[in-house]
């Protein structure tokens, strides 16, 4: 493809989109609370500061690589028994969402599972990794079940177990991507995704799958490529400024844990779901999508679908469409990058700078579920007395409500905005330093990160727009 | 390039940025300022101003008569929300966590003051159809 079309296509690719009509907003999610549209102004002035802040990146960034190893600076000593502390009480929650899930009332604000695993686990735990690093492989329910069982065994017999199987390189990441659009596919797509039961169902069934992926393939190799949430916390770890290293604490650059990010299939597949899955929830909930669902509800009811089916089958073609379309804008831009020579094939190249894309899917997930993480995020006053829900607790329920002025609806807005612009920020820097270390001539550095710079504008205007009072 | 070059550019961007908010940002008289003005501003009125405005929502079959429709306010006003059904349900209004009982061709009244900001459903409960949906500007 020659470098004029592939530019020609992926600025197509970014403006086909905004170009349809308005219709009224559609709240959903467990609170029946959304964000209001980032106002048209606010949106100008973020997507004028994307682009100058683009322009001074190029003419300003290093010509030597700085972030690609590491230097750790050992803060504190782990004692080894917070690792069984931190699995046990993983294993501890897991129980008990999964008995909520069963024992509980079906009310779902008021049922310990669906506030759990949609908004500290899924939302929760992204946060606490870019701040505390991997603090998910400390809690990780599975891997402690899986490494008590490994011990348990090798005390008997002198020896671990070995794997029944060595785990294949192409399998490299997809186990997890499978289960991560699981998950996107059932908060975005399921319409019984509130269920508690339900909920707790799938909680097991992903438990069981994990148990098999240890038996076959060891338990740590699987847990670091196959465990889905595992390998997806690990990613937004990458950005923390803390590390576990040898026992101990350590302190390094923020973003240089991602450049080490092991290159892997399904590595680019894995950001992709990420990105989209966020990009189409934003989507689902604006105008544009409440002219378009309607529609491809009927297509699906006249090949036989019911109401709510035709709804399901509706958002799971939304849920696809945006993984792709996020998919192919990072493809084009390392088709655009092949062009600058040194003889780097596509597939290298989207693995090498997949890294990248961590926290533009960070800035994502802020951007939309910061509001969700602080309004429902204060359910846990009165879950924690009352687990069950229905006053079944250990605890008289006190009187709790939420309260959705904690902050205002101003301060979301800048905390969307911010993130976007740290995002955009982080993922030009970490592009730019791969591209030094990767490329011998720095002329051809800088000409393939032109490539990445429009990919950077593009997921970054996408998310903005996507929260604009633009889009309607 | 040289590092205090380098600190220039940075900090002409910031600058640039920063005149790019305050010529943005309505109110100061920038070109794109034609945000709508506060209500209550423009009538020279304050929040106790009894010129709210009625907001109707009509139910028929459990679904809302011309689709889920936008009440759009700005956080102060009062607000009042006439529903009217046909089926025995209940009106819940999230977030402001109102709740009234409708008979099949009764009317609810809601009358209450926009105190928080945001968008949120007003939606009949038993059946979990959303039939308007309530938006608080700042």
């Amino acid at each position: 493809m020659s470098r004029l079309a592939a530019l020609a296509l992926t600025v197509a690719a970014l403006t086909a989109a905004p170009a349809l009509a308005p219709a009224a907003a559609n709240a959903h999610g467990l609170v029946g609370r959304a964000d209001l549209p980032i106002p048209v102004w606010l949106f100008g002035w973020a997507a004028a500061v994307v682009l100058v802040v683009s322009f001074v990146a190029l003419a300003s960034l290093w010509p030597r690589p700085r972030l690609q190893t590491p230097r750790l600076r050992p803060l504190v000593g782990i004692p080894s028994g917070l690792d069984v502390l931190a699995g046990a009480v993983g294993v501890a929650l897991f129980a008990l969402v999964v008995y909520s899930g069963y024992e509980g009332t079906k009310i779902p604000t008021a049922n310990l599972a669906p506030t759990f695993i949609y908004v500290y686990f899924w939302v929760g735990l992204v946060v606490l990794s870019v701040l505390l690093g991997d603090v998910f492989r400390a809690l990780n329910p599975w891997l402690a079940l899986g490494r008590t069982a490994r011990w348990l065994i090798a005390h008997r017999r002198d020896a671990p177990p070995p794997p029944l199987l060595s785990y294949p390189s192409w399998l490299g990441r997809w186990p997890a991507v499978i289960s991560i659009t699981a998950f996107a596919w059932l908060e975005l797509a399921y319409p019984n995704k509130d269920d508690p039961a339900t909920l707790a169902t799938l909680s097991l069934a992903y438990a069981i799958f994990q148990v098999a992926g240890m038996v076959l393939f060891g338990v740590e190799r699987w847990s670091e490529r196959g465990d889905g949430f595992g390998v997806y916390f690990n990613l937004y770890s990458r950005l923390s400024p803390l590390q576990r290293n040898d026992g101990r604490l350590c302190l390094r650059a923020p973003l240089s844990g991602a450049p080490p990010l092991p290159v892997m299939a399904g590595t680019v597949a894995l950001m992709a779901v990420a990105i989209g899955s966020t990009s189409f929830d934003g989507f689902s909930n604006g105008p544009m999508w409440a002219l378009i669902a309607p529609d491809l509800k009927r297509l699906f009811m006249g090949l036989g679908a019911s109401d709510v089916q035709g709804q399901q089958w509706a958002a799971t073609l939304g849920l696809v469409g945006f993984i792709l379309l996020i998919g192919a804008i990072f493809r084009l831009g390392v088709r655009g990058m092949q062009t600058v020579g040194e003889g780097h094939s596509a597939d290298e190249l989207a693995g090498r700078f997949a890294h990248t894309l961590i926290p533009i899917a960070f800035a994502y997930v802020l951007a939309h579920y910061f509001s969700l993480l602080v309004f429902q995020g204060q359910a846990a006053g009165y879950l924690i007395y009352d687990p069950l829900g229905g006053g079944s607790g250990l605890f008289a329920r006190p009187d709790f409500r939420i309260d959705f002025n904690l902050i205002s609806a101003t301060a979301i807005w800048y905390v969307q905005v911010g993130a976007l612009l740290t995002g955009h920020v982080a993922g030009l820097t970490l592009a730019h330093d791969r591209a030094v270390a990767l490329y011998h001539n720095v002329r051809a550095a800088t000409r393939s990160q032109y490539w990445m710079l429009v990919v950077m504008v593009g997921f970054t205007s996408l998310g903005l727009w996507l929260l604009s009072a633009v889009q309607g | 390039m040289r590092s205090a070059q380098r600190w220039w550019l940075v900090a002409g961007g910031l600058v640039l940025a920063a005149v790019l908010f305050v010529v943005l940002k309505p109110g100061a008289g920038g070109p794109i300022a034609g945000a709508p003005e506060h209500p209550a501003a423009r009538t020279g009125k304050s929040a106790n101003s009894h010129l709210q405005a009625v907001r109707a929502i009509r139910v028929s079959g459990g679904q809302p008569v011309g689709g889920v429709s936008t009440i759009s306010v700005h956080k102060g006003e009062p607000v009042l929300l006439v529903v009217t059904s046909d089926v025995r349900d209940e009106v819940h209004v999230h977030g402001y966590d109102l709740h009234k009982d409708v008979s099949p061709g009764g009317t609810v009244r809601f009358a209450f003051r926009a105190t928080i900001d945001g968008v949120f459903e007003i939606e009949l409960e038993k059946r979990a159809t959303q039939i308007a949906s309530l938006q608080v500007q700042p």
